[in-house]
């Protein structure tokens, strides 16, 4: 546990620019973010950060992405001690499906790509505890 | 270097690798054209674009991007082939995504608005008019608006939040859904439904067995306490109600009437279980009744058994039904009635072998369907208490508001009265109501200065008499100032000053139109604003009203309705060859007509000694205009009425036998006619009208009620 009690969240997303303006947003509102570039990387995140002893409040993670995609990503969480974790998905506007397949998976919530640092935030203030 | 300028570096270097991607996988598309691999990483490309666009706010490439998706979108599916020329257009366009790129990383604007639409054109040509739906063309980013800080009133919500046994699987967590709801208000009342929680040793602290109900009071909107449920409301049972009126004043008006028993159910945690042995523990009225000696345990027994039978024969399941559909066999049963009642006077018409058996079951048959006719005609009839409770809840509301004391007493609460009815005087009623704690009701300094008790009672009282509806609504306030009547009569020229009047007389001027305004209400308690109204209405349904009222101890409006709109009882007259039927519960006597016995005022007014009185004759082809005046020629009977205002007798030409018929009004496929409540078909297939003994009553004697000036200026015409 960190003494600062500063609220962890993973963000994954193939899209630099997306995985940039996200944590930019984060990190300013106080969050601490590690970035994955998709769906096994972020796994393999969250598995040093279980070595590490290190914890985790949320996952935001993008569903088209290369490698391993988001639903699938969602599913392998959804087996590991992280399985009561919020997740919120990045879906795409006109892309109201994946939103659906998210929380089949058992995705939290989710936001619709693009979207504005307060839409962000909002999201996140509704699945993590505040600080 | 910012972080926001480290993005933006980002973005370009992104981009540049996005677009150099979908220039790779272009070429070689055009050597493979079936490569799915490839439009797939040119799609993706795109789509990433796109997004990444929009998120550092470069619209203008976005909105392009966006088009383009679509256009591969559509190849992706194999809805589109990949020609030669689409290659190139393609290419063509990811050049144009670069120009606008490389504008925007000099701190230029992206593209000319013109030169942008006239690319996007392009696009859509390819995609056709059916690949661009209305959605997608031109979507503008859902901006969500920060919630709004209006200087709304507070209103309260109750909130039912059932969770699914799986919420936390999602990542959810309940309570935090309760704190983003406490954000937006006052929490009035936080209840935890504990009841589907197992034992100790079968919880799971994977699942959630609470469900809370929770009463907000906030100055938010409904959207905005939705908004909080967002990521919960499809998977889970969230319902928001407004409760506002049940809040007033911030607390829970319907306590008042629950049972303490339930209202501990709701507020505490005993179970049902807990409340029902209590319950048991308490004595029985009959047991202590029985311990003090004061009843035999035999008399006991035999009420305890009279009230079972009468509640199971009042617990009987109910169904939900059309009204139409009840009116369909209503108008079937007299279409029955009609034709038996033909098919009888043919039986006797034409004599044949066996005609007596024939007659016999004929009657029968006539009986039956009677009675049927009759419980078909019950089906509409409704208990007034849903009726009543509604002017509870509304008297309460309202005297709430002006800051009087009221105590709702409701009396007869299961007295029937037929659909129509109900619905003809619920306006009435409401309009009466509202009198009451308006202007009846006093505040509570000026009762007690008054030596009354400071809250008032306004009593809602139904009941059955003589065959008709009687619905009284009783205030004890300030009453009905009769001397204000009076001045407001001769202020309007109705009355001369020194014109000897009785109370009742002066009473009935409320129901003249234009008796008072709105801006004079006060000073006569504002009884008769829309009074007429009332009246009209009542008439409209065979009703009538009457108000009793003394100064400073209240005044009770008396509204006596027909049990059942369309059914009446009536006696059948003739006059000059037609026939009408006299309503029965009005007939107060018929009697042989004696020419020598009539004593006549000027030209028309005529008078008949009944029961030591002389009280006047009316003649209706005279009133009604039909026919010629009969001038006691065929005139054989009288029929004596009374209206509850006045006795006068009808001159007609036969007495009839007294039947039951359901009544038309000529309203539906004629027109109001002042004197005719309506017509009915009678057995033998002939129309009959029945007479509106009040109409009647106010043509002849020239009643101060509305509608006479019309009366007047017909008469007028006619003399002329």
């Amino acid at each position: 546990m960190h003494a600062k009690m500063e609220k962890h969240i993973l963000f994954v997303d193939d899209s630099p620019t997306m995985r940039s303006s996200g944590s930019f947003c984060l990190r300013n509102a106080g969050y601490r973010v590690t970035e994955a570039v998709d769906g096994q990387d972020a796994l393999q995140k969250l598995q040093s950060m279980k070595e590490n002893d290190q914890s985790l409040s949320l996952i935001i993670t993008d569903i088209n992405m290369p490698q391993m995609d988001g639903i699938t990503f969602i599913s392998r969480v959804k087996e590991t001690e992280f399985k009561f974790l919020p997740i919120l998905v990045l879906s795409t506007e006109g892309e109201e499906s994946v939103i659906e397949k998210g929380r089949a998976a058992g995705a939290a919530g989710w936001l619709v790509k693009p979207f504005q640092p307060e839409q962000l935030l909002w999201a996140v203030k509704k699945v993590v505890w505040p600080k | 270097m910012s972080e926001q300028d480290e993005t933006l570096e980002i973005f370009f270097s992104e981009t540049e690798d996005l677009l150099k991607a979908s220039e790779e996988s272009l070429l070689a598309l055009e050597s493979t054209p079936e490569s799915a691999s490839d439009i797939e990483r040119l799609f993706r490309s795109v789509h990433t674009l796109k997004s990444g666009a929009a998120m550092v706010g470069f619209m203008g490439i976005s909105d392009f991007a966006h088009l383009l998706e679509n256009l591969l979108e559509r190849l992706r599916a194999g809805k589109l082939a990949l020609t030669n020329s689409l290659i190139t257009f393609l290419l063509g366009s990811i050049d144009f995504i670069r120009s606008m790129v490389d504008r925007v990383s000099q701190g230029e604007s992206e593209v000319d608005p013109e030169v942008l639409n006239e690319r996007k054109d392009q696009v859509k040509r390819y995609l056709g008019i059916d690949g661009i739906s209305s959605s997608e063309e031109g979507a503008e980013p859902p901006v969500k608006q920060a919630p709004k800080k209006s200087a709304q009133k507070f209103s309260f919500y109750k909130i039912d939040l059932k969770f699914g046994k799986q919420l936390f699987y999602s990542g959810q967590d309940p309570l935090l859904i309760l704190l983003g709801l406490s954000e937006l208000g006052e929490f009035v009342q936080v209840d935890p439904d504990l009841s589907e929680l197992p034992d100790f040793e079968n919880i799971s602290m994977y699942d959630l067995y609470i469900s809370w109900q929770v009463i907000i009071r906030t100055r938010r909107s409904r959207e905005d306490l939705e908004d909080v449920f967002m990521f919960v409301k499809d998977d889970n049972d969230i319902r928001i109600e407004d409760v506002t009126k049940r809040y007033r004043e911030g607390v829970d008006v319907e306590l008042a009437d629950k049972k303490l028993g339930e209202v501990l159910l709701e507020k505490t945690s005993i179970t049902d279980e807990e409340l029902t042995d209590a319950l048991k523990k308490q004595k029985m009225l009959g047991e202590i009744l029985v311990e003090d000696g004061k009843i035999q345990r035999k008399d006991l027994q035999k009420a305890v058994a009279l009230q079972e039978e009468s509640r199971t024969v009042y617990r009987k399941t109910t169904i939900r039904v059309d009204v139409e559909k009840i009116d369909n066999l209503v108008n079937l049963g007299e279409e029955m009635g009609i034709g038996l009642a033909k098919l009888q006077t043919l039986f006797e018409k034409y004599t044949s072998p066996g005609q007596m058996e024939m007659t016999e079951e004929m009657e029968n048959l006539l009986k039956v369907n009677q009675e049927f006719q009759e419980r078909v005609t019950r089906v509409r009839m409704f208990p007034l208490e849903g009726t009543f409770r509604r002017f509870q809840r509304m008297a309460r509301d309202l005297a709430l508001k002006q800051n009087k004391q009221i105590n709702v007493i409701l009396t007869g609460l299961d007295t029937e009265l037929d659909k129509e009815v109900i619905e003809h005087c619920t306006d009435p009623l409401k309009h009466l109501v509202r009198n009451c704690i308006d202007h009846g009701i006093e505040t509570p300094e000026e009762r007690e200065a008054k030596g009354k008790p400071p809250t008032g009672i306004i009593e809602f009282k139904a009941y059955q008499r003589a065959g008709r509806i009687f619905v009284e609504i009783r205030d004890d306030g300030r009453g009905i100032d009769s001397a204000a009547i009076r001045r407001k009569a001769i202020e309007r020229g109705w009355i001369e000053p020194d014109q000897v009047l009785s109370e009742d007389d002066l009473l009935d001027f409320l129901f003249k139109p234009g008796f008072s305004t709105t801006s004079e209400v006060t000073e006569l308690s504002g009884r008769g604003v829309g009074m007429n109204v009332v009246k009209t209405k009542l008439d409209q349904i065979g009703g009538t009203i009457d108000i009793h009222t003394e100064k400073d101890r209240g005044t009770t409006f008396i509204l006596c309705l027909p049990l059942i709109s369309a059914l009446m009882e009536v006696l059948r007259v003739m006059v000059q060859g037609a026939s009408y039927l006299v309503p029965l519960q009005s007939v107060v006597s018929t009697e042989k007509f004696d020419n020598e016995l009539v004593k006549s005022f000027g030209a028309r007014e005529r008078v008949y000694p009944f029961r030591g009185d002389y009280l006047p004759l009316v003649d209706i082809t005279k009133i009604l205009d039909i026919g010629m005046p009969s001038a006691n020629g065929d005139t054989s009977a009288l029929v004596f009425v009374n209206t509850d205002r006045k006795t006068f007798g009808i001159a007609v030409d036969e007495v009839l036998d007294p039947q039951q018929v359901i009544v038309k009004t000529l309203e539906t496929n004629y027109r109001n006619v002042k004197g005719i409540a309506g017509a009915t078909i009678l057995g033998d297939g002939s129309v009959s009208l029945v007479l509106d003994l009040l109409g009647l009553e106010e043509i002849f004697f020239k009643h101060s009620f509305e509608g006479d000036e019309d009366y007047e200026s017909e008469q007028k015409g006619k003399s002329g």
